[in-house]
C-alpha cells in the first residue's frame, strides 16, 4: 500500500491528498443538543425589511454606484435624450496637461 | 492476511462507481449468489461496501467465516492510508459526481430484484446489515459516513418491499374472504387452503422485514442522527422522512416524529433543511394528518421561528410548511404567530416574500381566486397594508402577491371602490396599492433592493407586458379623469394617480374612440397644476404630457391645451418676476407666488424644451438679487432660479448639436455668454456657500460634463468646439475643497449620531452622490488625476460609506494613465503621512503605530489594485518609488534643518515598501542606487527607529524577485 501511494507521489500529484479523518468524538453530546434547543438566537435573524419609505426606496434605486456614475447629478435633467447626450460625454478621458490655467 | 491490490476494474465498486449497467451487473451478481459461489459472491458484495468507502483493505471468505465483524473491520482500518482523507462520498472529482446517486440506486435495484428471494435466506442480509452496522460505528469518518449512507438507504429500500408485501397481505387477506365465503357454499376448496399457506409466508417475509429495518434504526440510525458530521445528520433525517412518508403505520409516530423535532435545533443549515423537507409531504396526505397533531403543536414555536432562519432556503421552504400546516390545524397558530410570517411579506427577499404572500392567501385573503369576492379581498388586502404598517409605501407588499393572488390586478374592482365610498378611510392607501400593482403589471419590474436569489429572478415576458397594458388602459383610460377629479385635492393621491398614463396604450385613444376620456383627463391635469406647486406632482404631470406627446393622434389632440398651460405658466413666472424687481420689498405671498410659478415652469423645462419663453435675464438678474427675499423662500428660489438657468444652457446646447439652430455662430456666441454667466453665477454661490450650494454643485458638475473635451468631437463647428469649459485653477480648488468638506464627514461627529435612521441614510446617499459627480470630472477630462489624490486619502477611512465609488475611480484612474494614478497615490499617502506626523509626539512617526499600519495597508491595496504585471507597470512603480524617497529623505525642503534630530520622515520609506515587491529586478537596482545617491547622513545622524526604517526598505529593494513571490 505504501509503495503505491509513495510512487503516486512521486510523480507529482498537484492535489494535496487530507489525512484520514478519525472521529475521537462521534456525536454531538447530550448537553450540546439541550443548549442547541434551548438557545437557536444565532441561526435566526431579524426582519430584513425592504426599504420602508417610497424615499429610501428610490435612493436605494440612484444610490447603487453603477447608477451614479451614468446618471446626472441634478435630478431635473430628465429628458431622456438629454441624458443620452450627458453620457455620450462620460467617456474615459485624462485632463490635457495645462489645461487648468490660472 | 489483508491485501491490497489496485483497483480491480471487474470489481463491483468500479463497475458501480461507473454506473452504467447497473441492472446487468446486479443481475450477474445474483445469478452467481444463487446458482455459483454464494460464498465468493458475499465476499464481492462486501468488498464493494469496503471500496465505496475509499479503503483498499480486501476482505475474504475466510475472514468473513471466521471472524467477528468488529475485527474485521478493525484490520481494515489499519489498512486505510494514513494520506488519504478523501473518501468517494465527498469527492468532488469528475469520476465521483455521480457516486452518491449510483450508490443508493445500486442499493435500492439490489433489494428490488432480491425482494421475493435472498433476501430472506437469513444469510445476506444478515451478513451486510451486521457489517454496515459495524462500520457505521466507526471513529473514521469514511466507514461511518458510506456505511451510514448505506444503511439508510439500505433501510428505505426495505420499507419500499415492505409496502409491497403489505398489498399482498391484503390482497391475499381479500382473497380469503372470498374464497371463505365460497366454502361455506360448496364444502371443500383447495385453493383457500394454497392461499392460507401464502399468506402465512407473506405475515413470516413481512416480520422478517420489520425485525431488519428496526435493527438497523436502533442500532444505526439512533446514533448517526446525531453524528458530528453534518451530512450524516442529514442523510438520516431524508431518508427517516421517506420511511414515515411511506410505512407510516410503522414510522408515523411522535416516537420517531420527534428525532426530526429535535434535528430543527441544528446549527447545520442544511440539516434544518433537511428536516422542513422531511416534514412538507407528510401535512399533504389528509389521512395522516392526525398523526402530526400532537407532533406539530409541541414544535409549533420553533417552526415558526425558522420563518427568520439565517439560511433563506430554510426561510422560505419553513414558511411554506406553515401554509400547508395552517391549512390542516387552522386554529393552531395564533395570531403572535403569525404576526412575524405576515410581516415577511415586507423582506428584502423576493421568494420569502412571496412564500409569505401565499401565506396570506390562505389565512387572510380566504377567497383569493373568485372574482365575485375581490371587494371584500381588496378591503382585506388593504385593511393590512395600513395596519401592519412597516411600510408607507406599497410596492413590496404588492410584489409579494402579485403572482399567486389575481386580486391584485382587479382593476375594475379597484376603480369601482374607489368611486363608491365603502373605502373613504382607506382611499390613499388603496390608491398606493393600485399604483403600484399597474407599474409592477405594466412594466415587470420588481421593486428596486428586492433580491431574487438564484432562481426567483423574474423573467419579462413582452406578450404578458402588452397584454397587462392593454387591461390597464381599457379600464383607466375612462376612470382616471373620474379618480383624479375626486382626489384632484389630496397631495398623496394625486402624485401616485399622476403615474398611471404612463403605463397607457396610447393607441387606444383614437382605436377606441376614447378622444372624451383624452380631454377630460387633459383638463383635469391643467386643474391640478393650478391646484398643486409641488415638485412631485408638477413633474409627473410634466412627465404625463411629454408621453401624450408620444402619439401623433394624441399629440395633436392635446396639443393646444398644452401650449396653452405652459404659455399661462411662463406669463405668470415673468410677471412675477417683474413685480420682484419693480418693487422694493414684495410679501411673503407674492414671493410663494414666484416660487409656484417657479415649479411649475421648471417641471415642464425638465422635460421639454421651452425656448419660446425666454427669461434668461431677468432669472440672472433676479438671482443677483437673491437676498432680497425673504429668509424663507431664498433658498428654493434660488435653487428653481439656478435650476431655470441650467435646464435653459442644456437645451440651448442640445439645440446646438442637434443642428436645430439656422444661425449657429450667432447661437454658441449666445450660448457662451450665457455659460459664462451662469459659471460667475455658481462661482459666487461656491464660494460664498450661499443657500442652495448643493444643488448648484450638482448643476456645476453636470454642466461641465456637457461642456467637456467631448465636445469638440460631437461637432466640427468652430464656434461650438470653443463652447469647451476649462476651469481655471481658483475654480478647480473650490469644488475640491467643496467636496471634502461635505463628502468626508466624520460619520461619529455628533450632528450626525443624533439624527434618525432614515434621515442619516437620506444624507449618506447626499453624499454619495456628490462624491460620485466629483469622481466624474477627474474620469472625464476636467480635472487632473492628481486631484484623486484628495480622495485617495480617505480611501481607508471612508471604505465602508463608499468602497464602491473609491474603487472605481481607483481602476479608471490606472487605465487612463498609470503613471499620474501613481503620482495621485504617493501624494495621497504622504498626506495620510503627515497627518500621523500632526498628531504624534515631537512630530515623529512611530512605525509600530497602529494608524502606521493602516496606512502600509493602504500601500499595499493601491500596490495590489496594479495587478501583477511589473514590466507593465515599471514605470509607475518607478515614480512610486522616487516621489516617496523624495518625501522620506526631504530632498525637496532646500532649507531642511539637520543636526538636531536628522530627518523626521524615514518612516515613509516603510510606506513605499508596499511596492517593492512589484519592481522588477534591474529596477531595484536603480532605486536603491537612487536611494544611496540621495542619502547625505549616516546611521550615527539618524534615530534608531527610523534608521530601521531606512534599513528595512534598502533591504526590500536588495531582494531577489524570486523570494518575494514564493
Amino acid at each position: 500500500a505504501a509503495s503505491l501511494y509513495s510512487y503516486e507521489s512521486k510523480i507529482g500529484r498537484p492535489k494535496k491528498r487530507r489525512k484520514l479523518v478519525v472521529d475521537e468524538q462521534k456525536n454531538i453530546t447530550g448537553d450540546e443538543m439541550k443548549s442547541n434547543m434551548a438557545d437557536f438566537n444565532d441561526v435566526v435573524q431579524t426582519l430584513d425589511l425592504a426599504p420602508p419609505t417610497k424615499k429610501l426606496m428610490k435612493l436605494k434605486e440612484s444610490g447603487a454606484a453603477d447608477k451614479l456614475f451614468a446618471m446626472p447629478g441634478c435630478s431635473f435633467l430628465q429628458d431622456h435624450l438629454m441624458i443620452r447626450l450627458y453620457q455620450s460625454h462620460l467617456i474615459p478621458h485624462a485632463m490635457d496637461a495645462g489645461r487648468i490655467s490660472g | 492476511d489483508i491485501q491490497v491490490v489496485p483497483e480491480d476494474v471487474n470489481s463491483l465498486f468500479s463497475m458501480l462507481k461507473r454506473g452504467e449497467k447497473l441492472s446487468q451487473i446486479i443481475d450477474e451478481w445474483i445469478n452467481e449468489y444463487e446458482n455459483g459461489n454464494t460464498e465468493e459472491a458475499l465476499v464481492r458484495l462486501q468488498q464493494c461496501f469496503i471500496d465505496c468507502c475509499g479503503c483498499k483493505g480486501r476482505v475474504n471468505s475466510i475472514m468473513l467465516q471466521s471472524l467477528e465483524y468488529k475485527e474485521i473491520i478493525r484490520r481494515l482500518t489499519e489498512e486505510f492510508d494514513e494520506e488519504s482523507g478523501d473518501y468517494p462520498l465527498i469527492m468532488t472529482a469528475h469520476q465521483y459526481k455521480k457516486f452518491r446517486q449510483n450508490f443508493a440506486d445500486f442499493i435500492q435495484l439490489l433489494v428490488m430484484k432480491c425482494k421475493n428471494g435472498i433476501i430472506f435466506d437469513s444469510r445476506l442480509m444478515d451478513s451486510v446489515i451486521q457489517m454496515l452496522t459495524g462500520l457505521a460505528d466507526s471513529q473514521v469518518r469514511a466507514f461511518r459516513h458510506t456505511a451510514t449512507f448505506a444503511a439508510m438507504k439500505l433501510s428505505s429500500a426495505l420499507v419500499d418491499v415492505s409496502l409491497d408485501y403489505y398489498e399482498q397481505q391484503k390482497k391475499t387477506n381479500l382473497q380469503i374472504q372470498t374464497e371463505t365465503a365460497k366454502l361455506n357454499i360448496s364444502g371443500t376448496n383447495d385453493r383457500l387452503e394454497y392461499l392460507m399457506s401464502y399468506k402465512a409466508n407473506l405475515d413470516e417475509r413481512m416480520n422478517d422485514l420489520c425485525l431488519m429495518i428496526q435493527y438497523i434504526f436502533k442500532s444505526v440510525f439512533v446514533h448517526r442522527y446525531r453524528d458530528i458530521v453534518s451530512d450524516i445528520r442529514g442523510i438520516c433525517i431524508s431518508e427517516i422522512g421517506k420511511w414515515m412518508r411511506i410505512y407510516h403505520r410503522e414510522f408515523l409516530e411522535d416516537s420517531y416524529l420527534k428525532y426530526i423535532g429535535w434535528s430543527l435545533y441544528d446549527k447545520i443549515p442544511e440539516v434544518r433543511l433537511k428536516c422542513i423537507q422531511a416534514l412538507a409531504p407528510l401535512y399533504e396526505e389528509p389521512e395522516l394528518i392526525h398523526k402530526l397533531e400532537l407532533f406539530t403543536g409541541k414544535f409549533k414555536e420553533r417552526l415558526v421561528s425558522m420563518v427568520m432562519d439565517k439560511d433563506n432556503d430554510v426561510a422560505v421552504k419553513t414558511c411554506q410548511l406553515l401554509t400547508s400546516i395552517y391549512k390542516v390545524f387552522p386554529h393552531l397558530l395564533t395570531l403572535e404567530d403569525c404576526v412575524p410570517i405576515y410581516e415577511t411579506v415586507y423582506s428584502t427577499n423576493r421568494a420569502l416574500a412571496v412564500a409569505a404572500g401565499e401565506f396570506l392567501n390562505v389565512k387572510v385573503f380566504q377567497n383569493a381566486g373568485a372574482n365575485l369576492e375581490n371587494r371584500e379581498l381588496i378591503s382585506d388586502l388593504v385593511q393590512f397594508f395600513v395596519e401592519s404598517n412597516l411600510q408607507n409605501h406599497a410596492a413590496y407588499l404588492v410584489d409579494a402577491l402579485i403572482d399567486t393572488n389575481p386580486m391584485i390586478k382587479d382593476w375594475s374592482t379597484m376603480v369601482d371602490l374607489l368611486l363608491s365610498n365603502e373605502t373613504e378611510k382607506f382611499d390613499k392607501e388603496l390608491i398606493e396599492v393600485m399604483t403600484c400593482a399597474i407599474k409592477q403589471a405594466a412594466t415587470g419590474d420588481t421593486p428596486v433592493g428586492r433580491f431574487h436569489g438564484k432562481k426567483g429572478a423574474v423573467i419579462k415576458d413582452p406578450k404578458q407586458i402588452y397584454d397587462e397594458k392593454q387591461k390597464i388602459s381599457q379600464i383607466l383610460i375612462p376612470a382616471l379623469p373620474k379618480l383624479l377629479q375626486k382626489f384632484a385635492a389630496e397631495r398623496e393621491e394625486v402624485i401616485n394617480l399622476t403615474t398611471i398614463p404612463l403605463h397607457f396604450n396610447l393607441d387606444l385613444y383614437p382605436q377606441a374612440r376614447l378622444g372624451l376620456s383624452l380631454d377630460e383627463l387633459v383638463s383635469m391635469l391643467i386643474h391640478i397644476v393650478e391646484q398643486h406647486s409641488e415638485d412631485e406632482v408638477l413633474i409627473n404631470i410634466a412627465h404625463v404630457f411629454s408621453y401624450l406627446s408620444t402619439n401623433i393622434a394624441v399629440s395633436q389632440q392635446i396639443e393646444t391645451a398644452k401650449l396653452r398651460l405652459i404659455d399661462t405658466l411662463a406669463v405668470s413666472m415673468r410677471h412675477g418676476i417683474q413685480r420682484f424687481h419693480e418693487d422694493e420689498q414684495l410679501l411673503e405671498d407674492d414671493e410663494a407666488a414666484i416660487l409656484a410659478a417657479f415649479r411649475r415652469f421648471a417641471a415642464f423645462y425638465a422635460v421639454e424644451d421651452l425656448r419660446k419663453w425666454d427669461l434668461w435675464d431677468m432669472v440672472v438678474t433676479l438671482q443677483n438679487n437673491i437676498t432680497r427675499f425673504h429668509d424663507r423662500f431664498q433658498s428654493e428660489v434660488s435653487e428653481k432660479a439656478i435650476l431655470y438657468l441650467f435646464l435653459s444652457l442644456a437645451w440651448d446646447l442640445k439645440r446646438l448639436l442637434n443642428e436645430q439652430e439656422a444661425n449657429i455662430d450667432q447661437a454658441a456666441k449666445r450660448l457662451k455668454k450665457r455659460r459664462d454667466q451662469f459659471m460667475h453665477l455658481l462661482r459666487n454661490i461656491l464660494t460664498e456657500l450661499a443657500s442652495g450650494v448643493e444643488h448648484a454643485f450638482k448643476c456645476l458638475c453636470d454642466l461641465l460634463i456637457l461642456f467637456n473635451w467631448k465636445l469638440c468631437s460631437d461637432s466640427p463647428h468652430e464656434q461650438i468646439k470653443q463652447l469647451e469649459l476649462n476651469l481655471d485653477k481658483d475654480f478647480a480648488n473650490k469644488i475640491s475643497v467643496f467636496v471634502l468638506d461635505n463628502v468626508f464627514v466624520d460619520a461619529n461627529a455628533e450632528t450626525l449620531q443624533n439624527l434618525e435612521v432614515p434621515m442619516q441614510i437620506e444624507l449618506m446617499h447626499k453624499r454619495r452622490n456628490l462624491l460620485a459627480q466629483y469622481c466624474k470630472l477627474i474620469m472625464h477630462g476636467i480635472l487632473p488625476i492628481m486631484d484623486a489624490a484628495l480622495v485617495f486619502r480617505n480611501y481607508n477611512r471612508f471604505f465602508t460609506d463608499f468602497g464602491d465609488i473609491l474603487k472605481t475611480l481607483l481602476n479608471k484612474c490606472r487605465e487612463l494613465d498609470k503613471v499620474a494614478c501613481a503620482r495621485a497615490m504617493t501624494v495621497a499617502l504622504i498626506f495620510i503621512f503627515e497627518d500621523l506626523k500632526v498628531s504624534s509626539p515631537n512630530r515623529v512617526v512611530d512605525p509600530n503605530d497602529d494608524e502606521f499600519g493602516e496606512l502600509k495597508d493602504l500601500a499595499k491595496r493601491f500596490a495590489q489594485s496594479y495587478g501583477t504585471d511589473s514590466f507593465k507597470n515599471r514605470e509607475a512603480f518607478a515614480m512610486i518609488h522616487k516621489d516617496g524617497i523624495v518625501h522620506a529623505l526631504e530632498l525637496q525642503n532646500t532649507q531642511r534643518r539637520r543636526g538636531q534630530n536628522g530627518p523626521t520622515n524615514l518612516a515613509f520609506l516603510e510606506v513605499i515598501m508596499e511596492f517593492s515587491a512589484r519592481l522588477m529586478q534591474q529596477d531595484k537596482k536603480a532605486v536603491l542606487n537612487y536611494l544611496q545617491k540621495h542619502t547625505n547622513f549616516s546611521e550615527n545622524d539618524v534615530e534608531k527607529e527610523a534608521w530601521n526604517s531606512y534599513m528595512l526598505y534598502k533591504n526590500s529593494l536588495m531582494e531577489k524577485q524570486d523570494d518575494i513571490q514564493s
